[in-house]
């Protein structure tokens, strides 16, 4: 199975848009982990000398009214931005896996139940399910922020799953290594689980680029990171009044954003198409 | 419900047009049922957060223990949670939100009445816009599959998928309001706008006002729909059918439109269904960037004001719509192609 996983990933490298989205997230990713080393630390250190200086040769993507040179700040909200999305994705996609894998293997009253949990959940839009939790919780710490993110992000994953395990359990190989005597969890683990890798895979992907946009978006509403911390959407909400006087440190944290979530889906979409090549 | 009344084209009369009215009763007690879940957990939700619902109204001050029990009473949080559960949900079920914590002491009811127009203004100009755009750009593509134009058509509309509506909405307002002033930054209508100004004034000022928060939202929104119209469209490409259409000498335009589009029309319709929690979202944040007088402009500030029942009651809003708008999507299936019609 690793093998074939291996191949598909090989295939959705070949394609132009899938190099492009591969090599754009590597970039992100080495920009994440080496910028603020090599960068000045903004909030430690900044330039007093050039307040909501426009970019230069010194500060390729200006300074804010903080004297806190932006690129600093980008990479340093890249480091956040991009490790909530990592780990609430993970933690959802090993939620929305389980419940799926359940539900659609026992079937029953449990999966009717938990399936009209799960309608209920996905009508109402993440954004507001979360904005109604952190409504109330004032300052919420990080750790938290992502726990509540992959906690919300589930339902469509594990209907998701379950639909692939329900098309599975009528395939001759599962009745097979039933007929066999394989039990319970040695029939989810060895021959549902690889299986739905690949719809896991792209949801996951796709995911990513959703939480992103989510994180900033709370974190604009005020209700997500907090400041001084600067994650992307706070360096926007920080921006909004300087949009005359310091346009720059509105336009490249967005920016950010955009090359990571078009990446990701770029990603997705060759991944998808290796998966499923007639859907290109 | 007016959806009962619309005719439905049937080629059997009678029996087949009861037949649809008993699938639609049994669809909507269905959307019933799941909106009275999601009600009961989003009331969950709401009291296991930690944190004071009072807060805003106390400040954050020590208060004086009457003048706070005061204060629960009038909000219901003096009462055992199972109280205060049934509670909320019968009155909800009566359209009755309770006291706006921010705007104490009009209630929630009439404030998202007032923001409802607004709303549905700007949300169907985008659907509008994304429909007819989305639906010509995606048929375009599935014509030229594998092309440049193909290619280059989707990565342009995911690079406005991926840009976050808030910043997209402060970028426009900065070009086109600031610094070429063609275009106005906020609100609805023009505040300076004489009050005797003619019909047609008054319409073009509310389309000048429409055209920014329209386009934020449309551009953020537009390649879903185009993804959907091109791989349902590429399906039908496939078919028999179309190239008998070709071998009969009929020109491209009437193949693809008449015969291959009409055919490629469901999974969109789907679409539909699934797009309005994303353009919900996306009001929240182009509504409070535009100052937007709709209800997207009213949850925002509601975040910001930390006034829980508005909160509470535009989740409620959205979701009831979100499950309507499922309803409406089979209903037009069921409309347009006779196999899912229950008999």
């Amino acid at each position: 199975m690793t093998g074939s996983l291996l191949a598909t990933l090989l295939a959705a490298w070949r394609t132009p848009s899938g190099k492009a989205g591969f090599l754009l997230l590597s970039a992100l990713v080495v920009f994440a982990l080496l910028g603020p080393l090599v960068l000045p630390d903004p909030t430690a250190m900044p330039d007093l000398g050039a307040p909501a200086a426009s970019p230069s040769l010194h500060h390729p993507f200006g300074t804010d009214g903080m004297s806190r040179d932006v690129l600093a700040r980008v990479a340093t909200g890249a480091r956040i931005s991009l490790s909530i999305a990592v780990i609430a994705v993970l933690l959802s996609l090993t939620i929305g896996t389980a419940v799926g894998l359940a539900a659609g293997f026992l079937g029953g009253v449990v999966d009717s139940l938990m399936m009209r949990v799960v309608d209920a959940a996905l009508a109402v839009p993440r954004l507001f399910i979360l904005l109604l939790l952190l409504v109330v919780w004032e300052r919420m710490p990080i750790p938290v922020l992502i726990l509540v993110i992959g906690a919300t992000g589930w339902f469509g994953t594990s209907r998701l799953v379950r639909g692939e395990v329900l098309r599975l359990r009528s395939e001759g190989y599962l009745q097979a290594a039933q007929a066999l005597g394989a039990g319970r969890l040695r029939t989810i683990f060895r021959h549902l689980l690889p299986n739905v890798t690949g719809v896991i895979l792209v949801s996951a992907t796709l995911s990513i680029g959703d939480v992103i946009l989510l994180e900033a978006g709370l974190s604009y509403l005020g209700v997500g990171v907090q400041p001084p911390t600067p994650s992307w959407g706070v360096m926007v909400f920080d921006a909004r009044n300087a949009m005359t006087t310091a346009p720059w440190t509105l336009f490249f944290p967005g920016v950010a954003v955009v090359v990571t979530v078009l990446a990701t889906s770029l990603v997705s979409d060759a991944l998808r198409a290796a998966f499923d090549p007639r859907s290109a | 419900m007016a959806l009962v009344g619309r005719p439905l084209p049937t080629d059997r009369a009678g029996s087949a047009l009861g037949g649809v009215l008993r699938w639609l009763i049994r669809r909507l007690l269905q959307a019933a049922a799941t909106f009275a879940v999601v009600a009961v957990l989003l009331f969950v939700l709401m009291r296991l957060a930690p944190g004071d619902p009072l807060a805003r109204l106390t400040d954050d001050r020590p208060v004086a223990p009457a003048e706070r029990a005061r204060l629960e009473a009038i909000f219901g949080l003096d009462q055992p949670i199972g109280t205060q559960l049934t509670k909320f949900l019968s009155a909800a079920a009566r359209g009755d939100f309770g006291v706006s914590i921010e705007y104490y002491p009009l209630r929630v009811g009439e404030l998202v009445q007032n923001r409802l127009g607004p709303s549905l203004l700007l949300g169907l100009t985008v659907l509008l816009v994304n429909v007819t755009l989305g639906v010509w750009l995606g048929v375009l593509q599935a014509r030229r599959r594998g092309s440049r134009l193909d290619r280059w058509l989707t990565r342009i509309s995911l690079a406005g998928y991926a840009a976050p509506s808030f910043w997209l909405a402060l970028m426009l307002v900065s070009l086109f309001a600031i610094k070429w002033r063609i275009l106005p930054a906020a609100q609805m209508t023009d505040p300076l706008l004489p009050t005797d100004a003619g019909w047609l004034t008054r319409a073009g000022d509310l389309l000048a006002h429409l055209v920014l928060p329209t386009v934020t939202l449309s551009v953020v929104t537009l390649a879903a729909t185009m993804r959907y119209q091109r791989s349902a469209m590429l399906e039908v490409l496939r078919l028999d059918f179309v190239r008998a259409a070709y071998a009969r000498g009929l020109d491209e335009r009437t193949v693809i439109w008449r015969h291959a589009w009409r055919n490629a029309l469901f999974p969109v319709l789907t679409l539909l269904g699934l797009w309005l929690p994303v353009l919900v979202s996306g009001a929240v944040f182009v509504e409070s960037v535009f100052n937007w007088p709709g209800l997207g402009s009213l949850a925002a500030g509601a975040i910001a004001t930390r006034d829980y029942p508005v909160l509470m009651a535009t989740s409620l809003l959205v979701s009831g719509a979100v499950l309507l708008g499922g309803v409406l999507t089979d209903l037009a299936y069921q409309a347009l192609d006779p196999r899912t019609r229950a008999g």
